[in-house]
């Protein structure tokens, strides 16, 4: 069991930052994903840690050791590649050995690590066949193996989901947490897709042009995004702009150009901000049109026009227009509501975060 | 319907029918066939035809009797260039491939030059530069490590290797180079987070990944070796042992006489069969 921590690592490219000044700490046995878009530096700070790229500044420590200057193949670091990166002239078995017999580890005892390794990723029968005689998902479960294998104190999966196709990819993730939480190895989880990250990591790290915007637990950083980045970044975001009107108790209170006033929580937001309030789709409710609703009369009830719909099977999603703003919504399949219908909608003030633009 | 009953049975009754199409072909089959497959076909017919005209083996008999030793040293010559070129040029092209820095972007560029010299200046310059007087000695001596009145003698196996080397390690990096870029970085670095070191990556990863660039390298530049005649004939010449080049132009050149050489032709055809086979095996698996 091992920890890692990253003591303000800097790193760039000619006049590009491309890691600027980051600091992680990931604790024994967690999985920690670094969620961000192409460029935001996560495959250099991957790319870091396991000694293929050296820091401009900073420091790498395993379990307090300073693994910075120590070169790649004495950091005892397990890597999983997006191109699952098997060695083709290998056989699964002699690719699980491959690492084992660099480390001299005795012919018997190669023998049952390979095969507790398989059985590991449910690939037991396959240790005779070649990497191109398995399927996308079998081989990149012989790369988590590879890995594994050679227990080591850390280990990195770069997208390793990202060349599988939707359903396997689905299937994966959970193969992923479970393999995980059976080795109960330290690892750091590489992906620019937030499902992926939400369904296999412990705490997620939202990086973006090389910095932190948040890290946190996947519930926190959903329900509560520390910025605009952030919650564009996690779910299907729509944002509506104005300026902080007031500050009302629990609610601060968010007035746009066109005259809406929107009640949400914002947290150090102060009277005069320039902000924006998240809207997530289910976060908007559609309420009844009849006027004996109970809610008539509180805030957050506004009335949209359905300016698009769209059928995606298990819902009906929906782009609505309140004055200016488009906002997406979802309804069940059972209230449809066409488009352009007038309808009213709620936005409940509690899941309404105001972040500063 | 009807129409397409009678081209089945027209299809039926003469079998394939060749598309008009493949007329295209024609210019390409007909050029190899006249510049290759007729010289071909002619030469080993003719080896078997002695000089009063009937078929014997007489041809090959004296071709034995009279060169057998430069068919072996024609074989050792070629096999020990081959590989010899083979690891220069593998050393060479890992170094390329796993080291960026000035030095190997300067070599990556010199390299290259040996590549359009051709043979007959490389002889030339082997001439001078191994001469007994030439460069190389008057070197060695200046460094005191021979004496100039007893210069190395290098118009042997040893120059010819030096030229044969020096003129095909060129060609042979570019095709095992090439093949070494082709790996993604990510297998390379599999091997290193797995705990492999240089040698071990190189022995158990890249050069097991590239063998089919590396094994059509080879195959390449020894059929080229087997048939070069310049650098031996300007480097050894007449002096046995020499290569079965320089036997074929000197039965031709001094004796007219075609039988024996074309003899000496098929046992050359004989040292590069085998690789051939496998070359166009690799190639028609590539195609596949």
């Amino acid at each position: 069991m091992s920890n890692l921590k990253l003591l303000s690592i800097v790193k760039k490219y000619g006049r590009v930052i491309a890691v600027d000044n980051l600091n992680l700490e990931v604790k024994d046995g967690e999985l920690v994903t670094l969620l961000g878009p192409s460029g935001c530096g996560k495959t250099t700070t991957l790319r870091i840690i396991s000694g293929f790229l050296s820091p401009d500044r900073g420091d790498i420590y395993i379990n307090d050791r300073k693994i910075t200057d120590i070169p790649p193949e004495k950091r005892g670091i397990g890597l999983v590649f997006q191109n699952y990166a098997l060695w083709p002239h290998m056989t699964v078995f002699q690719n699980l050995a491959f690492g084992l017999q660099m480390r001299k580890t005795p012919r018997d005892e190669i023998v049952e690590r390979v095969k507790q390794g398989l059985k590991t990723v449910r690939l037991e029968e396959y240790e005779k066949r070649y990497p191109r005689e398995l399927s996308g998902g079998q081989q990149q479960r012989v790369a988590l193996a590879r890995a594994l294998v050679l227990e080591p104190d850390i280990l990195l999966l770069d997208e390793p989901l990202s060349n599988l196709d939707a359903l396997l990819r689905e299937k994966m993730r959970f193969e992923i947490a479970r393999i995980h939480r059976e080795s109960g190895v330290t690892t750091i989880y590489v992906t620019h897709d937030q499902t992926e990250a939400m369904v296999i990591s412990d705490r997620i790290v939202i990086l973006n042009k090389g910095k932190v915007m948040q890290e946190g637990k996947p519930k926190e950083i959903y329900e509560k995004p520390a910025n605009k980045f952030v919650a564009s970044f996690m779910g299907n975001t729509s944002f509506i702009e104005g300026i902080v009107k007031e500050i009302d108790g629990n609610y601060t209170i968010l007035e746009t150009a066109d005259g809406l006033t929107i009640h949400g929580i914002g947290n150090g937001i102060k009277r005069g901000d320039r902000a924006v309030i998240a809207v997530r789709p289910e976060n908007v409710q559609f309420l009844p049109t009849s006027k004996n609703d109970s809610r008539e009369g509180y805030f957050n009830i506004f009335s949209a026009k359905v300016e698009r719909e769209s059928y995606i099977g298990e819902v009906f999603d929906y782009q609505l227009k309140i004055k200016n703003w488009s906002i997406r919504a979802k309804s069940s399949v059972a209230n449809e509501k066409p488009r352009g219908s007038e309808v009213k909608i709620y936005l409940d003030p509690d899941k309404m975060p105001i972040l500063i633009e | 319907m009807g129409k397409i009953v009678m081209s089945d049975n027209v299809q039926k009754r003469r079998g394939f029918i060749f598309p008009p199409y493949i007329l295209l072909l024609f210019p390409a089959v007909s050029f190899m066939l006249l510049v290759y497959a007729y010289p071909f076909v002619s030469s080993v017919l003719k080896s078997f035809i002695n000089k009063e005209g009937a078929l014997s083996l007489d041809n090959y008999f004296k071709a034995w009797d009279l060169y057998l030793k430069d068919i072996l040293f024609t074989f050792s010559i070629t096999v020990f260039n081959t590989i010899a070129s083979g690891i220069v040029a593998i050393l060479l092209a890992v170094y390329f491939r796993l080291h960026e820095s000035p030095i190997s972007r300067f070599l990556l560029n010199l390299y290259r030059l040996p590549i359009f010299i051709p043979f007959v200046v490389v002889a030339q310059m082997m001439n001078s530069f191994l001469a007994p007087h030439g460069l190389l000695n008057v070197a060695l001596a200046q460094l005191r490590l021979i004496d100039l009145n007893n210069p190395l003698q290098l118009f042997n196996f040893i120059g010819l290797s030096f030229g044969f080397i020096w003129k095909l390690a060129p060609f042979t990096i570019l095709i095992i180079y090439g093949g070494f870029q082709m790996i993604d970085n990510s297998y390379i670095e599999a091997g290193r987070s797995a705990g492999a070191k240089w040698f071990k990556l190189i022995t158990r990863i890249l050069i097991p990944m590239n063998k089919p660039s590396i094994m059509v390298a080879l195959v390449l530049i020894y059929s080229q070796i087997v048939g070069t005649f310049t650098l031996p004939y300007m480097l050894i010449g007449g002096k046995i042992p020499t290569t079965i080049t320089v036997d074929i132009a000197h039965r031709v050149n001094y004796f007219r006489d075609f039988g024996v050489a074309n003899a000496l032709g098929v046992f050359s055809y004989i040292l590069v069969f085998v690789t051939a086979i496998y070359y166009l095996k690799t190639k028609v698996k590539e195609v596949k």
